[in-house]
């Protein structure tokens, strides 16, 4: 019995035997040996494979929109890769001295071009094998071999476990076999974990060694809940899971089947819940399992890394979006790159701490046009549906006016162009800065509503990194300064009667939400795989006992303490299935 | 049939990468001299043929390096030309 930990994302417990996806150069071809007169016909089917692969890529360059210059220039490189003169001699020359088919002649010269590459400077290495994978993709695809991984049939129930998984890869599993899967690569929010939540498939990420550990046909526990992941359980291990399941099951249907009842205290306090969305397809979850609107709406998920989205794909995206709330709010937020998410074309900055570097709004002086564009998009599908617009990372009130600036900029632009937008759309900011909770008061006057982002707000309040797993264990959102700054927050946005709402995962984990409705927030946006349980949670106590709970931990020295106080107080009303 | 050798300087910004060597080697094939690539700095090293993308990727020359170019064949004059002039346009890369 072997227990690995990884990072839980999508709840659940399953437990079966495990198939082991391996990636698509190790085996996936194997060596098939052929007699002498067999030779003239493999080179032949290597030749006119490559003119296959070739015409095949030229077609697609063909559809290839002109002024799509970097696309074509990889297909174009591609293209001139699969037809490369060397490469086939040295196939011609396998296949004639070592008998094989042309697959594995592929395969083996291939092989040899890889050892090189990896003997080669990092960053070189990883762009160039991912083009020789391409390469060798194409060329088998051509040679008639169907070489995608294939998820979409077993014959019994299996667990996947793999280095990773492409997010067309996951949905495309049999949904009857597949109980689950664990994967060495990704986090909370990868859209391979998206997806897995939206399947209601237990999966867990970050499992580090797992496909080495791991053997087909080993029985294995994937635990959704806490994230480990049990090889080969003893007799012991398995019953206790085998219980845990089916009672975690039963509770957690039963926590969907409540989702109609509202999140309200037994006091009778109202809590609205809406949604974090990182991906469009979460909207239908999120609005099925009782969500009030959406409270951030990710628009990072337009950007592929490559180029910006244009003014046309985000007003159409945004638009549909709305469309799938209803009358609910929906709180788009600009565009929020840099740091641990993707950087800009062209941006190659070094920058020595990108946390407290140029990010999010700050890119305004460098790249204007694509808050311009993405402004006047979401102004566009304002129109269309209740649609707010929120700033990210907000550090000092001339940054507020700024974009309010272009808001208006934007909204004469569209004036002179007749185009109808809401003129009352309203512009609201992130808390999520110490600067921006401590001048609260100040930035009031400029926004019309507030959210408390705490991923960002406890990382610069304690000055963790909480990904350096050196020091995660000093990212406490119990720490002290942490409630005085989220509770300052409250109270300010109170005095200056404008709406508060908060969005970070802190209020995604029950006993937190406890905390923070005992703070005085009403308005929760967490992930859509949240709603059920933190609903579940809100109708289990009173708003009296939720204050009390808030008032007991500001008093508290340290996070440590406060943190122990808060388990041990929420843990009668958390769902705590076993 | 002669044999023209010449020293060039990778100028460009990204040095021999993909889209980089892909244009060198399309240039190479247009001749029907053999179009041969050293590193400078690696005289050691292996020689690979320039009408081979895979080949001149595998060198990983980066810019601010040398190469040693040996052209052999009955348009050699032509092929270095062609080669020399690629070198000169950074790959047509800016």
């Amino acid at each position: 019995m072997k227990v690995c930990e990884g990072i839980p994302v999508s709840p659940g417990i399953a437990f079966c035997q495990a198939f082991v996806l391996r990636s698509l150069d190790e085996g996936s071809v194997i060596p098939r040996s052929i007699q002498k007169d067999g030779i003239e016909t493999e080179v032949q089917r290597y030749k006119d494979a490559v003119k296959k692969a070739s015409a095949r890529l030229d077609k697609e360059l063909n559809k290839l929109e002109e002024q799509d210059e970097i696309s074509r220039q990889i297909l174009g490189s591609h293209r001139n890769m699969v037809a490369d003169p060397v490469f086939a001699k040295e196939v011609a020359k396998c296949i004639q001295e070592q008998y094989v088919k042309a697959e594995s002649a592929v395969h083996i010269v291939m092989a040899g071009y890889l050892k090189r590459f990896e003997s080669m400077e990092a960053a070189y290495i990883s762009e160039r094998v991912h083009d020789l994978h391409d390469m060798k993709r194409n060329l088998l695809e051509a040679l008639g071999k169907s070489v995608s991984r294939n998820l979409s049939s077993f014959e019994s129930e299996v667990i996947v476990i793999g280095h990773n998984l492409t997010p067309t890869e996951t949905t495309s599993m049999d949904k009857g076999k597949v109980r689950g899967f664990a994967i060495e690569v990704g986090g909370r929010t990868s859209h391979t974990a998206i997806i897995a939540r939206a399947l209601r498939l237990p999966a867990v990420v970050g499992v580090k060694g797992i496909t080495r550990d791991v053997r087909d046909g080993d029985t294995v526990i994937i635990d959704g809940y806490s994230g480990e992941v049990i090889i080969n359980p003893d007799e012991a291990t398995l019953k206790t899971y085998k219980a845990r399941a089916e009672v975690a099951d039963t509770y957690y249907r039963e926590l969907v089947s409540d989702v109609g009842l509202p999140a309200q205290t037994i006091d009778g306090y109202p809590i609205r819940i809406s949604a974090n969305i990182e991906l469009p397809d979460e909207i239908h979850t999120a609005m099925e399992w009782g969500a009030e609107g959406v409270g951030l709406y990710r628009t990072e998920f337009l950007y592929d890394g490559k180029e910006l989205p244009d003014e046309e794909t985000q007003f159409k995206s945004y638009k549909s979006a709305l469309s799938l709330v209803g009358d609910h709010p929906l709180v788009f937020r600009l565009m929020d790159l840099g740091a641990d998410k993707l950087t800009l074309p062209g941006f190659d900055h070094e920058e020595q701490n990108p946390f407290l570097g140029c990010r999010s709004l700050r890119l305004v002086n460098e790249y204007p046009e694509m808050f311009r564009t993405q402004i006047r998009a979401i102004l566009r599908a304002s129109h269309f549906g209740n649609a707010k617009l929120m700033l990210p990372m907000i550090a000092q009130l001339e940054e507020v006016q700024r974009f309010k600036k272009l808001i208006i900029e934007a909204q004469r632009e569209l004036d002179k162009e007749e185009i109808p937008y809401n003129p009352d759309l309203e512009v609201g900011i992130m808390v999520e800065v110490p600067a921006a909770a401590l001048s609260a008061s100040q930035l009031a006057r400029e926004a019309q509503f507030f959210s408390i982002g705490t991923n960002d707000l406890i990382q610069y309040t304690v000055a963790v990194d909480r990904v350096n797993e050196r020091v995660a264990h000093l990212y406490q959102p119990c720490h002290p300064a942490v409630l005085r700054l989220i509770k300052m927050i409250i109270e300010e946005a109170g005095k200056s009667q404008i709406p508060v709402s908060i969005c970070g995962e802190m209020c995604s984990e029950p006993a937190y939400a406890i905390l923070l409705m005992g703070l005085g927030l009403r308005n929760f946006s967490v992930s859509p795989v949240a709603i059920p349980m933190i609903k579940k949670v809100i109708r289990q106590i009173t708003m009296k006992q939720a204050r009390e709970t808030a008032q007991d931990c500001l008093k508290f020295k340290t996070a440590d303490e406060c943190q122990s106080f808060l388990n041990v107080k929420t843990r009668r009303w958390l769902p705590n299935p076993w | 049939m002669s044999r023209i050798e010449k020293t060039l300087e990778i100028t460009n910004k990204y040095g021999l990468h993909a889209r980089a060597s892909t244009r060198l080697s399309q240039v190479a094939q247009e001749f029907s001299s053999s179009v041969h690539l050293k590193l400078v700095s690696d005289q050691d090293g292996q020689t690979v043929d320039v009408k081979s993308v895979l080949g001149i990727l595998s060198m990983g020359a980066e810019s601010g390096e040398s190469v040693h170019i040996t052209v052999e064949g009955d348009d050699a004059d032509k092929a270095m030309a062609a080669i020399e002039d690629i070198f000169e346009r950074k790959f047509d890369e800016e």
